[in-house]
């Protein structure tokens, strides 16, 4: 074989790779170079860089299944919630990794926002062919369930939370801890913890578990009581200064009143943030592992 | 043979994409004023080169990027990113992280790495310089910044010293302000340059004294004990703390003015 014979056949060779190079570019798959430096984008948290780059990539190219990926997750990772669930939608069926974690990721951005039906929705559409797939989408639900406080899908879904394998074990410890909590809640009654201040200044937060605040409310009360009764005694029911005092100890004795009531609903609100928090916590944590 | 053909196509081609993707190399992108998209550039420029000198150039025209267009915090975290032994390089980084903290407001970093620049470099240089007299301004280091004013020939003439402090330049030190006020109500109020501040803190809690000390001697010990003596003790330690608040205001206001006659002096 001469050398010019190899020399064309090597040309032929290399025309050929790059005709299939500019096929895979226009096709929807992303080059590979661009797919590298969107990864190192993504290292180096340049996330916003990384949208930019996405978008030019898409005015050239067209959107394909990777750069609605990688926008998605560049708008998760700046907390765009809205505007990275709209990109993960668009992620299609024909890569199951890619389809996976944009259904999980929109999952729990939605389950972030209130949006629990559409979190259930995106849930359902994961296709759990492994059985690592399997597990997060069984554990993922069973978060839906305790966040719409539906304590009986939560319990239908405790077989399979039980064999979730060891990688999810302390998801789902936390997720035993916040169901028992939820079901053995004792809720404080606001009108009771309003009608005990009624009676004694301060008790109603003694009540509702706040015992240092109830003791400064009942001491800062006994204060304005005493100098209010120190004017009555010393000028009289129509002095200036016994209306002073008793004025302002019946405003803050029943501002105490509300304040006990208030207390009471903050505490219950308090107690759904803190489980909520935990719930999604513990979703979070395994797709972040997961898909990194 | 055929699989380096293979690989050269493949980085040709995937290099190629990427500048059509962004329309340009970093030098003309930032030629055109689109620095975002120039700050990108140079990020891919410093991702695919092939030496850590080079690609730490790319980075550092990627910094320049960023302080274009204001973004000081972006452009420190570019600069943090770079590695080099470069001496010219190094040089140029210093100056600039130093420049980037002191836009950012971080006067004692910024003033740290000017120091390391003087440590690498034994020659006098004008713009460290002057970044140092700016800093020790911001740090409240006045005498400092006066001394290496005038110990500076090479940024102006000699009368730049008299400039900058012409009229009423004092430091008012914030503790002592404090101290003040808890001595005497009202005194740390006009000793951080708020006289009349000062005459109502003072009259406020005379009056406060005045009403405890009349409920009490009227015999009205639970008013004269509670609200008089509580709101006292509430004033007396709020202003104390306000006089402090207002020396730090005062010194920080007379650094702006020393900054802004510096580089009013030094154009």
């Amino acid at each position: 074989m001469t050398i010019g014979t190899t020399m064309l056949k090597s040309s032929l060779f290399g025309a050929l790779c790059w005709i299939a190079f500019s096929f895979q570019v226009y096709s929807q798959k992303m080059s590979e170079g661009g797919l590298e430096f969107v990864k190192h984008l993504e290292k180096i948290e340049a996330y916003s860089e990384c949208a930019l780059f996405l978008d030019k990539y898409e005015e050239v190219y067209n959107a394909s299944d990777t750069t609605c990926l990688y926008q998605g997750r560049a708008a998760y990772f700046t907390k765009q919630y809205h505007k990275s669930i709209s990109y993960f939608k668009q992620v299609s069926e024909a890569n199951q990794s890619y389809w996976n974690q944009s259904r999980f990721y929109a999952a729990w951005q939605s389950a972030n926002i209130g949006e629990l039906v559409q979190a259930k929705n995106f849930l359902h559409e994961v296709r759990a062919s492994d059985q690592v797939a399997k597990s997060l989408k069984t554990l993922e639900l069973a978060g839906v369930s305790l966040l719409e406080r539906d304590l009986k899908t939560y319990e239908s879904l405790l077989f399979d939370l039980n064999n979730v394998g060891f990688d999810f074990q302390k998801n789902v410890e936390a997720f035993d801890f916040v169901y028992d909590r939820i079901k053995n809640q004792q809720k404080k009654s606001p009108f009771l913890a309003g009608l005990f201040s009624t009676i004694v200044p301060g008790a109603g937060k003694m009540y509702q578990g706040n015992v240092a605040e109830g003791t400064m409310a009942m001491a800062v009360s006994a204060i304005m009581a005493s100098q209010a009764y120190e004017g009555y005694r010393k000028d009289g029911v129509e002095s200036a200064r016994f209306i002073i005092f008793g004025s302002l100890f019946s405003v803050f004795y029943v501002a105490n009143i509300w304040g006990s009531v208030v207390s009471v609903k903050v505490e219950n609100l308090h107690f759904n943030q803190e489980n909520h928090e935990t719930v999604l916590l513990h979703m979070h944590i395994p797709i972040r592992l997961q898909y990194r | 043979m055929k699989l380096f053909y293979f690989i050269c196509i493949f980085l040709l081609g995937s290099s190629i994409a990427n500048s059509q993707v962004l329309a340009g190399n970093g030098d003309s992108l930032f030629s055109k004023g689109e620095f975002e998209l120039a700050a990108l550039a140079f990020e891919y420029q410093a991702f695919s080169a092939v030496d850590k000198d080079s690609s730490s150039e790319f980075l550092f025209k990627k910094a320049n990027c960023y302080k274009a267009i204001g973004e000081y915090q972006r452009s420190l975290e570019v600069l943090n990113r770079i590695r080099t032994n470069d001496r010219d390089l190094k040089k140029r980084l210093g100056y600039e992280s130093a420049l980037m903290y002191y836009l950012t407001d971080s006067y004692q970093l910024s003033y740290n790495e000017l120091l390391k620049l003087k440590l690498q470099s034994k020659e006098f240089d004008p713009s460290i310089a002057q970044l140092e007299v700016l800093n020790l301004f911001a740090l409240g280091k006045w005498e400092e910044a006066k001394s290496l004013i005038v110990a500076d020939t090479v940024n102006g003439a000699s009368g730049i010293a008299e400039y900058v402090f012409a009229g009423k330049i004092k430091y008012k030190d914030p503790e002592k302000a404090y101290k003040l006020s808890l001595f005497l109500p009202g005194i740390g109020q006009m000793y951080s340059g708020h006289f009349f501040k000062g005459v109502v803190s003072a009259g406020g809690q005379a009056g406060l004294v005045a009403f405890s000390a009349l409920s009490i001697y009227n015999g009205y010990f639970w008013t004269g004990g509670m609200t008089g003596v509580a709101f006292f003790y509430t004033f007396y330690l709020g202003g104390a703390r306000y006089a402090k608040d207002l020396a730090i205001k005062h010194n920080q206001e007379v650094s702006q003015i020393l900054s802004q006659r510096y580089l009013k002096a030094i154009k």
